[in-house]
């Protein structure tokens, strides 16, 4: 909710219960296999950075209400992509799979107050979403796999195309975000 | 009512947009598609959350299903979140895209007990074009005026990405909780109401009535009917039978409420000064109404000063629970001048009070001595200096207070007045009835 310290939130912390408490538990564990994975892909350990993320990760956990969640997500972007070289491995799958789940918790999380019950339908409608936000990166993996196949001309073509087209879905949600 | 203020955007819905951006727009930048894939969920919570956003703001009604009820009895706040109906094409109307989520928190407070727990509730809001209701049970468990605050009300769009929250104007719904009569255990119970207007207890005045009183010498005024013959031959003079007044007995109940000792643990729990002078209060008004007795009462002490008349009657009891509901103990002595000086005699006179400042004796005293009949209930805690709270100290000083209390009550008792700790209004009636006979055996009436 809304408006919370960070001091707030610990004490509510301890007043969760059930459902409530299974998704702070998914909010700190979610970073912490995402930099797992992103350690096995690599084929070594990178101690300092899994550390900082799994400490993020569990703050994230006693304030779901802020944009530390936003950190947490970029900061296992950046590790892939630092440690693991171009790779559409299958562990990149699980690593969004966790992202999504990630994300999805902790919006959950920041949904309903903390001390409060959840009901088993509020529960079961975003346990859809999160299988739905898991399945999504297996498809983007696919259709990836599969233009890395295909030898694409003109590339600097498909290049600014894709950059605008990212840049107009940016534009497009960030103006829901300000009206 | 509330209208609504509008929806903004939440921290799930920044943390879609931004996260994605950055994620796609650096795949595309460093040509690393693997990063695509990482940004692939953020995506369709971004996509997903835009297409639920709501287009009306919801309109909140809330409000306490009962604002007045005894203590440790429960009520409901209520809270109803509606959603306006916007029309479609056709002229139905169709089910506005808005809240899917509905949570409300009711901030805690200190004797009041919330149902969930916490005061915190959510739900789904309601499919159909219905309001979505939500209830949390209030309970007060100390008679007292309380103030429930707004509570906090936010309603989230689908997937959370948008967030309304209910504009709070600092009101407040005043919840008047009346002190449940501390009636004592294993006293006999309150006899039924009595039928008629008049009470079961004698007038102390002589005058027209029903009742023999005595047979004293006829003076101008006296109906001739009245006269009694034989008497009056006997004797040579003539003589009247008087009969006692067909009035009921006021009943004074004086409440000393300058200070309250002890902490209040509400309902059930340990009681502090206060609760027990406002429940036997409470428990002597309904119990000498329901014998046709006339009560008045006077708050001392209180932020809030208080008279209220001699009147008898259910409407009446309610009054006085409803005063001493409002009492408020000020720390100083204010309010003893409206004790009411032309009391008759034979008034029964009780005063309520912890016994930490002399005024209560004092004016028992004094009210002995002008022909009142006063009884002062005892209303400290009788374990006060037992309770964990204390340290030693203090609780070696409550038990020389303690010492001090009972000296000058055994001072008041030889002065003609009780000093009785509190246990039930029947127990009270047996002490004035006791205290009726000893004084009469000390005048030699001959009732």
């Amino acid at each position: 909710m809304s408006g919370l310290r960070l001091d707030d939130s610990a004490w509510l912390l301890t007043r969760t219960r059930g459902p409530a408490r299974a998704t702070r538990l998914i909010i700190a564990l979610a970073p912490l296999l995402a930099t797992l994975c992103t350690s096995l892909a690599a084929g070594r350990p990178y101690l300092l950075s899994s550390a900082i993320i799994v400490v993020l990760g569990a703050i994230a956990a006693v304030a779901p209400d802020t944009h530390l969640g936003l950190v947490v997500i970029v900061a296992l972007a950046a590790e892939w992509m630092l440690r693991v070289p171009d790779s559409l491995s299958a562990w990149l799958i699980a690593i969004a799979a966790l992202i999504g789940v990630f994300h999805l918790a902790l919006t959950f999380a920041a949904t309903a107050p903390a001390g409060a019950a959840l009901g088993r339908d509020l529960c079961l409608r975003w346990v859809q979403r999160g299988l739905v936000l898991a399945a999504a990166p297996a498809l983007v993996w696919a259709s990836a796999v599969v233009l890395r196949r295909v030898e694409l001309g003109a590339q600097s073509v498909l290049v600014t195309g894709a950059l605008v087209a990212v840049s107009a879905v940016g534009v497009w949600g960030a103006s829901a975000q300000r009206s | 009512m509330t209208d609504g203020a509008g929806w903004s955007a939440t921290a799930a819905h920044a943390r879609a947009v931004v996260g994605s951006m950055i994620l796609a727009g650096t795949a595309v930048v460093l040509r690393r598609p693997d990063l695509l894939v990482l940004a692939a969920p953020l995506f369709v919570a971004l996509l997903a959350g835009r297409q639920a956003k709501p287009t009306h703001s919801p309109v909140v009604r809330q409000g306490l299903g009962n604002r007045s009820l005894t203590e440790g009895e429960a009520t409901t706040y209520r809270m109803q979140i509606d959603e306006v109906a916007e029309v479609d094409g056709e002229g139905q109307a169709a089910r506005p895209r808005g809240a899917e989520t509905v949570a409300a928190v009711l901030e805690p407070q200190r004797l009041i007990e919330l149902s969930p727990a916490d005061g915190q509730l959510v739900a789904l809001a309601n499919d159909r074009a219905e309001p979505s209701v939500l209830e949390l049970v209030v309970r007060p468990t100390r008679w007292g005026n309380h103030s429930i605050r707004e509570p906090l009300i936010i309603a989230t769009s689908s997937w959370g990405s948008y967030r309304w929250t209910a504009p709070r104007r600092g009101a407040t719904q005043h919840l008047q909780a009346l002190p449940r009569a501390a009636n004592g255990s294993g006293s006999p119970s309150t006899p039924a109401s009595a039928p008629g207007l008049v009470g079961s207890h004698r007038s102390p005045r002589h005058g027209t009535g029903v009742e023999f009183a005595n047979i004293r010498p006829f003076v101008a005024g006296d109906r001739l009917h009245r006269i009694r013959w034989p008497h009056s031959l006997r004797t040579g003079t003539l003589h009247v039978a008087s009969t006692w007044a067909d009035q009921d007995r006021h009943v004074v109940l004086i409440v000393d409420a300058v200070v309250d000792v002890g902490r209040s643990a509400g309902v059930g729990g340990a009681p502090s000064s206060l609760d027990i002078t406002v429940r036997a209060a409470a428990a002597l008004a309904e119990h000498h109404v329901g014998q046709g007795d006339r009560v008045s009462l006077v708050t001392v002490g209180s932020q809030r000063r208080d008279h209220l008349p001699p009147a008898t009657g259910p409407r009446h009891v309610r009054r006085v629970l409803s005063t001493l509901a409002a009492i408020e103990p000020a720390g100083v002595l204010v309010g003893p001048d409206r004790i009411p000086k032309n009391l008759g005699r034979g008034s029964l006179v009780i005063i309520l009070s912890p016994l930490r400042t002399p005024w209560a004796l004092a004016r028992a005293v004094a009210m002995s001595s002008q022909g009142l009949v006063p009884v002062v209930v005892d209303c400290l805690p009788p374990d006060l200096e037992n309770r964990p709270e204390l340290n030693p100290h203090e609780a070696a000083a409550w038990r020389i207070e303690r010492m001090r209390r009972d000296h000058e009550a055994r001072r008041a008792g030889e002065r003609g007045v009780p000093v009785v700790p509190w246990r039930s209004p029947a127990d009270l009636e047996r002490v004035v009835r006791d205290m009726h006979r000893h004084r009469r055996v000390r005048s030699g009436w001959s009732a």
